[in-house]
């Protein structure tokens, strides 16, 4: 093993190691007795690989004045736009109520007319008795 | 759906702490140099997603801050408060003298050297990938490992 380890150092010595064999010397070096002075360097590389800072506050998204002011300008436009077709909404659905209220109003004073002609036309009616003794009693004209 | 921010620049939080330790060997200010650059990210966020590599943006940027913070703390070799409030903290004071000794070596290396090393040895990346964070050519990634693992094989032998 310690032929194989003296291998990998001096390819590692010569920057001609790659990362995997990197890797297998230094664990081999944590294995093995002796070296004990690149065994300490490699340790303390990794133990340096392993250092984590704080976790970096993720930046708050403060946008620049004036795109403050036309998102501003923006949202009131949209508001006012809605507010507009919720009102135009409810005018259009009241002028439908108002004609079809007009419509039946019409309608029922047509029937009403229409009622009182049928009762005057009632008179007439009785005029189709006049027939009826000449009928019966066969009276020449 | 995730964004852009979330997929390709949130994850390069534990990387870029990592850097940022590297150069102002604070823990704290490792944390603050972070955050101010996620800040900077984040108002750039559609300049990033157009950029061909937003990694080595976020490389620079880190760098930036972490000079900055130098030249307004006038801090020239801050590696004597090298985190021993943390050794009473954790109660790891093995692992943090083993953690200040990769960081004393790697205060000796040029700078090229020591962010490929960093790169490399700590977070592990291929050289593809190191070339891509430093937007250096693979060449001189692999050069800048070499000598660097030279200088580490004299320190080691040095220490025996």
């Amino acid at each position: 093993m310690k032929e194989h380890i003296d291998n990998l150092l001096e390819k590692y010595w010569e920057g001609e190691s790659t990362l995997e064999e990197e890797k297998e010397l230094r664990f081999l070096l944590s294995e093995v007795q002796g070296y004990e002075s690149a065994k300490e360097f490699f340790l303390g590389i990794s133990e340096l690989s392993q250092l984590e800072g704080k976790e970096p506050v993720k930046p708050i998204v403060t946008l620049p004045f004036w795109k403050r002011t036309w998102l501003g300008y923006a949202a009131s436009l949209a508001l006012f736009v809605s507010i507009a077709f919720v009102v135009f909404q409810h005018q259009q659905q009241k002028a439908k109520q108002e004609a079809y209220e007009q419509v039946v109003a019409a309608l029922s004073l047509i029937q009403e007319n229409m009622q009182k002609g049928s009762e005057s036309m009632e008179v007439l009616r009785e005029l189709r008795h006049l027939q009826t003794p000449i009928n019966l009693f066969d009276i020449e004209q | 759906m995730k964004s852009f921010f979330e997929t390709h620049i949130w994850p390069l939080k534990s990387k870029l702490y990592r850097m940022a330790y590297l150069w102002v060997k604070d823990r704290e200010v490792a944390n603050d140099v972070l955050q101010q650059v996620f800040e900077k990210a984040w108002v750039r966020k559609n300049d990033l997603e157009s950029m061909d590599n937003p990694t080595a943006w976020m490389v620079k940027a880190l760098k930036n801050e972490s000079l900055q913070h130098f030249r307004s703390t006038r801090k020239i070799d801050p590696l004597g408060d090298l985190d021993l409030a943390d050794a009473t903290k954790t109660d790891e004071e093995e692992s943090v003298d083993r953690m200040q000794q990769v960081l004393r070596f790697l205060e000796k290396l040029p700078e090229k050297q020591r962010e490929v090393f960093h790169l490399r040895e700590v977070e592990g990346l291929a050289y593809e990938e190191i070339a891509s964070y430093l937007e250096i050519s693979l060449d001189q990634v692999k050069v800048n490992l070499f000598r660097a693992r030279q200088q580490l094989k004299v320190y080691l032998i040095g220490k025996k």
